[in-house]
């Protein structure tokens, strides 16, 4: 009960707090820290949930109408999978990928927040690289990328967020391994939104 | 209390019906190679294949079936609505007459260029193919097929030096003693199967592999063919007594008049002579793998005799390394002479070794053919078995072939000499005798397949392990991306253990290997049974599972 009366109390705060000034807002700047879950099994098998850093720029359009626009940077670790539980060797891998992403979404404003839904395009570059073998393939694509956020706003110009992403791309059919592999899946994550005007 | 077990059995029964898929009738069905993965997608999809030919493969499948194929894409055409239980058979065309042959006899389809499916509507389709023609019934279970990308015809690869032990012994093979087996089988009038001459025939050559001191010489009988008998005989292995090469020939015979007189010097009195003649050079020779002489009848009515071996032979699980079957290999007319080695996709590596052992040993030129349509004679039924197998035939084809004219006089001494010599060559190698001095070569290589997948790459190492010889102070290891053929050495210096990993395996090839023992003075060991960890072949430990398969083939998603 304690918990729930101090969740109720903080929900008031933020909503005093976040007035109706991000109705006014022309640009605003994002940075997000988001959990990955992918959507292909060997992806999770190998990486499991990694960890990307995203910033934005959100760009006031017509009316509910804006644009975001950014860059995001996923880094993960994992160990290459084997067929057999006789082969206990583990080989290292690491992959990076850096997406370019434009949504265009539409906002709706409930007082100190608001809730953004959107969809675009995203452009990423990635690369596996084997740690203790020379192995290594670097690839590109882009493919659709669906958006839902909600903001509060926390002080005059600040606010913070929290987002879902879904990305959805295949990459990688040239390959020594001859299979496109579904890089995309869901981010869910949070972060900090500054008013520049 | 009324039984509810008739009501419970009828609402089975009804379930049963509304569950089950219908089964329909089974077609004979032909499915041409093109381009793409073929046998993956047959292999994957459980489809009944039957027969191999060069240019399509016949099969059999349930209306359901046709669908599943239909919806992978594979294109088929069906020569037989209602094959069922129907014996088929392929018959070689050898002239345009052929064909209108059998439609006379039978049901024909051309299944490609050179070859038909023939059928009789009822009772025996062999008895009902027209006297004298080439055919070769299609297999009567699944053919050991097998799966993963399709393998091109390769060029012939170089032959390897000629080994010393083994050219003293092609050099035993007496012409002399090739003439006299022939005449003493020509001798016999006919050896049409189940006649008496040619029981007669069976008893002489059951006598010639007993005289030699040959090891389980046996008679094996078949069906439909009453009386008709097969004569095998085996030289057991010293080091690999489970691991078998099948040097083998027909010797019953045909002609127009074959309840009288059949001589079949050249077809084949010459390949059974090649093969008595290997077992008398071999008998008193120390060999690392067992040797199997036979001797098949029935070859001329649909390969009975050769057919009945290679099933039990398939079911009984024998390790068979290769086959050597020569069939007609005295006829020639004007030099050069050169034999015929055909071969299929995965008997390749033997028709390399046959063309070098010609080279080697005092044989004539070896042309080897990769050409699955080649059917026609005791090497097929091993094809399907799943077996390395080759067929050896003169090139310039007797014209006396099933004709009462098929005599020893037409044959050519040193033509036939030199083919007997190559196929005991290539026979030796294989077997490799035992030599003095050397260490004995390593047993019980396994090998196990490591894969390591990435998203975007993948390591594959090869994992080997043997038992210690006695007399070793170290072993080398050998692979070669060709079975039996071109092997390099990957280590440097003498492995010290019993186990070696060949790491970072490049991609897209499967690899086979050996192993050598070496002794503390240097020399080096007879090479032991290959293995290839890709197929879980001979002395492979473990099966490559079927996910992995796929993922070798590029079909991981």
């Amino acid at each position: 009960m304690r918990a729930r009366r101090a969740a109720g109390a903080a929900a008031v705060l933020l909503a005093v707090l976040g007035g109706t000034a991000s109705a006014q807002e022309k640009l605003s700047v994002t940075l997000t820290a988001a959990g990955v879950f992918p959507r292909d099994g060997l992806v999770r098998r190998i990486y499991g949930t990694g960890l990307a850093a995203a910033a934005d720029v959100w760009l006031k359009l017509k009316g509910p109408l804006g644009l975001a626009a950014g860059f995001s940077r996923l880094a993960d670790t994992g160990a290459a999978a084997s067929f057999s539980a006789a082969d206990d060797e583990v080989f290292p891998v690491r992959f990076r990928r850096q997406t370019v992403p434009v949504v265009l979404f539409y906002r709706i404003g409930l007082g100190g927040a608001d809730l953004r839904a959107g969809a675009g395009l995203a452009v990423h570059g990635f690369r596996e690289a084997w740690q203790t073998v020379d192995l290594d393939y670097k690839g590109h694509g882009w493919g659709p990328r669906f958006l839902l956020a909600a903001r509060v706003r926390l002080f005059d110009r600040l606010s913070c967020l929290a987002s879902v992403v879904y990305d959805s791309f295949r990459a990688g059919a040239d390959s020594p391994n001859a299979g496109a592999v579904a890089l995309g899946g869901f981010q869910v994550g949070g972060g900090l939104s500054w008013r520049v005007y | 209390m009324r039984s509810l077990k008739g009501p419970a059995l009828a609402a089975l029964f009804g379930a049963a019906v509304l569950v089950l898929p219908p089964k329909g009738p089974v077609a004979l069905i032909r499915v041409p190679k093109v381009p793409g993965p073929v046998e993956p997608l047959l292999a994957a999809l459980g489809v009944d294949v039957r027969q191999e030919l060069g240019a399509c493969y016949l099969a059999l499948a349930e209306s359901g079936e046709l669908a599943g194929l239909r919806k992978a894409g594979l294109r088929f055409t069906v020569l037989d609505r209602a094959a069922g239980r129907r014996e088929a058979v392929v018959v070689r065309l050898d002239a345009p007459a052929t064909l209108d042959a059998l439609r006379l006899a039978g049901r024909a389809v051309v299944a490609e260029p050179g070859a038909a499916v023939f059928w009789a509507e009822e009772g025996s389709t062999a008895g009902a193919v027209p006297n004298g023609l080439a055919f070769k019934p299609l297999s009567p279970r699944t053919i050991a097929f097998r799966a993963g990308p399709a393998v091109s015809p390769r060029p012939a690869v170089p032959a390897a030096a000629a080994d010393p032990v083994v050219e003293a012994l092609a050099a035993q093979v007496a012409a002399a003693n090739l003439s006299a087996t022939v005449q003493d089988l020509q001798d016999f009038q006919t050896r049409h199967t189940s006649t008496t001459g040619c029981r007669a025939a069976g008893e002489y050559l059951f006598g010639a592999f007993t005289a030699l001191g040959l090891e389980n010489v046996r008679f094996e009988t078949f069906g439909p063919l009453p009386g008709s008998r097969n004569v095998v005989a085996e030289k057991t292995g010293e080091t690999f007594p489970d691991d078998l090469l099948i040097v083998c020939a027909h010797y019953d015979s045909t002609s127009g008049s074959y309840q009288t007189l059949a001589p079949g010097a050249d077809d084949n009195a010459s390949g059974s002579a090649a093969v008595v003649e290997a077992a008398r050079v071999l008998a008193a020779v120390p060999l690392d793998f067992t040797v199997r002489f036979a001797l098949f009848s029935g070859e001329e009515q649909g390969l009975h005799g050769s057919r009945a071996h290679a099933a039990a032979a398939r079911a009984s699980g024998e390790r068979i390394v290769g086959v050597v079957n020569m069939d007609m290999i005295g006829h020639a007319s004007a030099p050069p002479a050169s034999v015929d080695v055909y071969v299929n996709r995965f008997s390749s590596w033997l028709g390399d070794r046959m063309a070098g052992a010609a080279a080697s040993y005092g044989g004539p030129a070896a042309n080897r053919i990769v050409d699955p349509s080649m059917v026609y004679s005791d090497h097929a039924p091993f094809w399907d078995a799943g077996a390395a197998a080759l067929l050896a035939i003169e090139s310039d084809f007797s014209p006396y072939y099933h004709s009462v004219d098929d005599t020893l006089d037409k044959l050519d001494p040193a033509f036939f000499t030199g083919v007997a010599r190559a196929s005991l060559g290539l026979l030796a190698e294989l077997a490799q005798p035992v030599r003095e001095g050397h260490p004995r070569a390593p047993a019980g290589l396994q090998s196990r397949l490591a894969v390591y997948t990435s998203l975007f790459n993948r390591l594959t190492s090869a994992h080997l392990t043997w038992t210690a010889q006695a007399d070793a102070a170290g072993y080398n290891v050998y692979r070669s991306d060709v079975s039996h053929v071109g092997y390099v050495r990957l280590n440097a210096a003498p492995v010290g253990g019993t186990s070696f990993v060949d790491g970072d395996i490049p991609g897209g090839r499967e690899f086979y290997y050996v192993v050598t023992a070496v002794g503390a003075a240097g020399l080096e060991s007879n090479r032991s049974q290959e293995t290839c960890p890709f197929l879980g072949g001979a002395g492979s430990a473990v099966q490559a599972p079927p996910g992995l398969l796929r993922f070798l083939a590029g079909g991981w998603r």
